[in-house]
């Protein structure tokens, strides 16, 4: 027998979803996500004569930086079988601490402020998950309640406004080579998260985490730092997409990024991040911000409403995603 | 219905993947009241010809005929319809429910109104598990019972369709040698009633014992259809594998024995471990013999780190170390290879290279980037050394067939520098090629100077590679025996002190 032969379960091959969700792998697969966005390039670039501009492109890479920078540390949050729900109220209460301190305060103290309460709370959710063994889902629920509402208890509800510091503005309107600092923050984080999933060994722990987390503590893989790791990511990432756009729209709002955490999550599994664990990538989720920064970028080109826009992105996610993981695969 | 004919009859039955012929021109004839052993290597064809009888695959050439009509099912349901029920390796049972609740499981004995009929549903049950010889409360939650039970509730709920074929897929690979005799005497009162059996084993002892005629499959071919009168294990075995590659790994050979590498003294968990005391010295394989409830996994389970001692000592190495976590045991020198490889051993989804270097992620790695080379490069080692048959280390571990798969999880700590390795059922359901390759693997560590403690479920097995056996009954150590000493009715006789 040959050894091809030898190694194929025929339990693979049993019903498996549609042949084109099979030829794209699980979730939709990174080549199909790779055509919806080509496709959305091409039908812009005609439909539109200013779609195909630099000045355009910069304009979809800055509008969807932020929700980027939460998918990439969201996506890890999912491989290892987790949620976070918190990112919303983190990126509040965090930017809230740094506009209390903003009268008297230096850039560095605002800015490390703001940056630390996001990896703080990061790690208070991962202490919570991966010490005591909570449900992420109501971990989250939790602290997304309590940091949103600390963020309003600490503010009195009064917005603060950053435009005497121009170190925090830069974070949302300055520029690094050409780049608005929004969309470099968004490359540089893609290519850490690249590096972190795909070389490291801390991708391996985090896939193997997701994957089957007895079988990864039985070979040595401690999950759970891999937990506590990627929950303070989030965290933080949270923090900075908080200054990013507090810093865009120049003022600090304790009532602001409300929802966020869905579109993050939709962004997410557009992405191929599945769930259940183990399953999703960062070239997905930058894919799908992509997709989702063009889809909302044409729509407005297109004078088409906000909530019309919303059902657009919802038919996306069931199209490019739905087939891909669809519960009839494998069954035995 | 023609009694003269067959009660399922294959003909010429063909199949393919893409890129693969799974089976080619295979034929085969039940009849009833006869138990008939399909055999054959791991991805010989039995799972894939097994999907075939019950409509999960539908074969690309040959006819299937029932009761001498030709039948084409579409899916399972079409099968147990047609009286055909199969029983599937792994329990495909829902343990929060009862056992009646189980077999009835989308069949609901009703009465008006769409209500279930509980007296009727439990009467019933009862008499299914009389059918099988289990006397048994239909009330009673099936995770409460033991794994030999529920594989029978699992039966029952293949008889509850009332079937004249059943279709068992190794029914007895996570039982131990009690529960396999009770399972057989199940089997053998199935056969007297007149139905017709399919019996596929990797235990060929227990199939010499059982089965009245057996059909071989090799490399998707049928190789042969014949009697079990006069015929030896050995006889099945160049059948299996054709020529005679039956391999040398359960030779034992005297090896230098060392110091002592594992002591455990006096050890007592909370609830499980009594009283364990042995020994393991550098070089030598020591085998832990026990019935279900023996609790030597507990054992395992506490060197390991998992769970914690609670009076007692385990030294490693001659050194007394603080065993908290897997981590802290695999520091210390230790290597465990779980039984189960789907739950404990690998992470399916991953691949096969990925798997097997999981233990050895900070040796590849530096400045925590793994050195990609040097990761393939243990890979494809491993890979050859254990004889695993894969497309390379890239596939994924989950396409793999059982005797490959488990074949990684021994692979996976080949390289650790531990003195102490302890391998949970080893061949658990795994072919007798593979079994001789992973012997062969284990013994290559005892050679190294390691200290193995294996806990196979098949004494006989255990018998032939181990130095010393140690054996333990209800969480304590009863007897030990040198490989001079052994005797199987010596130390069965131990399981029950």
């Amino acid at each position: 027998m040959s050894d091809i032969q030898k190694t194929h379960n025929p339990a693979v091959f049993v019903r498996g979803g549609s042949r084109l969700a099979r030829a794209f792998g699980s979730g939709g697969g990174d080549l199909s996500r790779l055509f919806v966005l080509i496709a959305l390039l091409v039908s812009g670039a005609l439909l539109f004569p200013g779609f195909a501009s630099p000045g355009n492109a910069m304009v979809i890479l800055t509008s969807v930086a932020g929700v980027g920078i939460l998918a990439l540390g969201m996506t890890m949050v999912i491989i290892t079988g987790e949620i976070d729900l918190s990112v919303a109220g983190i990126a509040v209460l965090s930017t809230v601490i740094g506009g209390v301190l903003l009268p008297g305060g230096s850039p560095a103290m605002v800015i490390g402020a703001v940056l630390l309460t996001g990896l703080v709370l990061g790690l208070i959710n991962g202490i919570l998950v991966a010490a005591l063994r909570l449900s992420s889902l109501i971990v989250t629920l939790a602290t997304m309640g309590i940091a949103s509402a600390l963020a309003n208890i600490i503010s009195r509800g009064q917005a603060s406004y950053p435009n005497a510091m121009p170190e925090f503005l830069w974070f949302g309107r300055g520029a690094i080579a050409g780049l608005p600092v929004p969309v470099a923050l968004f490359l540089l984080a893609a290519a850490v998260a690249l590096v972190l999933t795909g070389s490291a060994s801390f991708g391996r722990r985090l896939y193997a985490t997701g994957g089957n987390a007895r079988a990864a503590e039985l070979s040595g893989v401690q999950t759970w730092k891999v937990r506590l790791t990627v929950f303070a990511l989030s965290g933080l990432a949270a923090a900075l997409v908080g200054l990013i756009e507090s810093a865009r729209l120049g003022y600090i709002n304790p009532a602001g990024f409300v929802g966020l955490e869905l579109k993050v999550l939709a962004v997410a599994v557009l992405g191929g991040a599945a769930l259940s664990g183990g399953v999703g990538s960062v070239r997905g989720a930058v894919l799908a911000t992509l997709i989702i920064g063009c889809i909302n970028n044409l729509l407005n080109q297109a004078g088409v409403s906000f909530y019309m826009q919303q059902v657009v992105t919802g038919l996306v996610i069931l199209a490019v995603v739905a087939p891909g993981f669809s519960k009839r695969i494998d069954v035995r | 219905m023609d009694m003269s004919a067959p009660l399922l009859e294959l003909r010429g039955i063909g199949k393919s993947f893409p890129g693969v012929r799974a089976l080619h021109d295979v034929s085969l004839d039940l009849r009833a009241g006869e138990v008939h052993a399909l055999l054959g290597e791991n991805g010989a064809g039995k799972s894939t010809l097994l999907s075939c009888m019950n409509g999960l695959l539908r074969p690309d050439e040959g006819k299937i005929l029932i009761a001498g009509r030709e039948v084409q099912f579409a899916r399972p349901a079409a099968a147990i319809a047609a009286r055909l029920a199969m029983v599937h390796q792994e329990l495909v049972l829902c343990s929060n429910l009862s056992v009646a609740q189980n077999i009835w499981l989308g069949r609901e004995i009703r009465r008006g109104g769409g209500r279930i009929d509980r007296a009727a549903t439990r009467d019933r049950t009862r008499e299914l598990l009389a059918m099988a010889g289990l006397d048994l409360d239909p009330d009673c939650i099936l995770g409460t019972l033991g794994l030999a039970e529920q594989q029978i509730v699992e039966i029952c709920k293949a008889l509850a369709s009332d079937p004249r074929i059943i279709v068992l897929d190794e029914p007895t690979a996570s039982l131990d040698d009690d529960q396999v005799q009770r399972l057989l005497g199940v089997v053998r009162r199935l056969r007297d009633r007149g139905l017709g059996i399919i019996y596929v084993s990797h235990r060929l002892n227990e199939v010499l014992e059982l089965a009245d005629r057996m059909t071989v499959l090799r490399d998707g071919r049928h190789v042969v259809t014949r009697d079990l009168n006069g015929m030896t294990e050995d006889g099945i075995v160049s059948y299996m594998v054709g020529t005679n590659r039956a391999g040398n790994g359960f030779a034992w050979s005297a090896r230098p024995i060392g110091a002592p590498v594992l002591e455990v003294e006096r050890a007592v968990t909370r609830g499980r471990l009594k009283d364990a005391s042995l020994r393991v010295h550098a070089g030598e394989i020591v085998g832990v013999a026990g019935l279900l409830g023996c609790h030597r996994e507990e054992l395992a389970q506490t060197i390991f780190g998992t769970v914690p001692l609670q009076s007692g000592a385990i030294r490693i190495d001659g050194h007394s170390p603080r065993l908290t976590s897997p981590m802290a045991a695999i520091r210390a020198g230790v290597a465990y290879m779980p039984a189960d490889r789907k739950e404990q051993g690998l992470v399916l989804g991953m691949s096969v290279g990925e798997n097997i270097t999981m233990t050895e992620l900070d040796r590849l790695s530096r400045l925590g980037l793994i050195r990609r080379s040097a990761a393939r490069r243990m890979s494809l080692d491993l890979m050859r050394r254990l004889g695993i048959r894969a497309s390379g280390p890239g596939q994924r571990a989950g396409q793999l067939s059982g005797g490959n798969q488990q074949k990684i999880v021994i692979a996976k700590w080949m390289t650790k520098p531990g003195r102490v390795v302890i391998a949970e059922d080893p061949t658990r359901g795994v072919d007798i090629g593979a079994k001789s390759e992973i012997w062969g693997a284990l013994r290559s560590l005892a050679e190294e100077g390691r200290g193995l403690l294996v806990m196979t479920t098949e004494l006989q097995e255990m018998m032939q590679v181990c130095d010393r056996i140690v054996v333990m009954s209800r969480g304590r150590v009863t007897g030990e025996f040198t490989r001079d000493a052994f005797d199987v009715e010596r130390i069965t006789a131990c399981f029950f002190s």
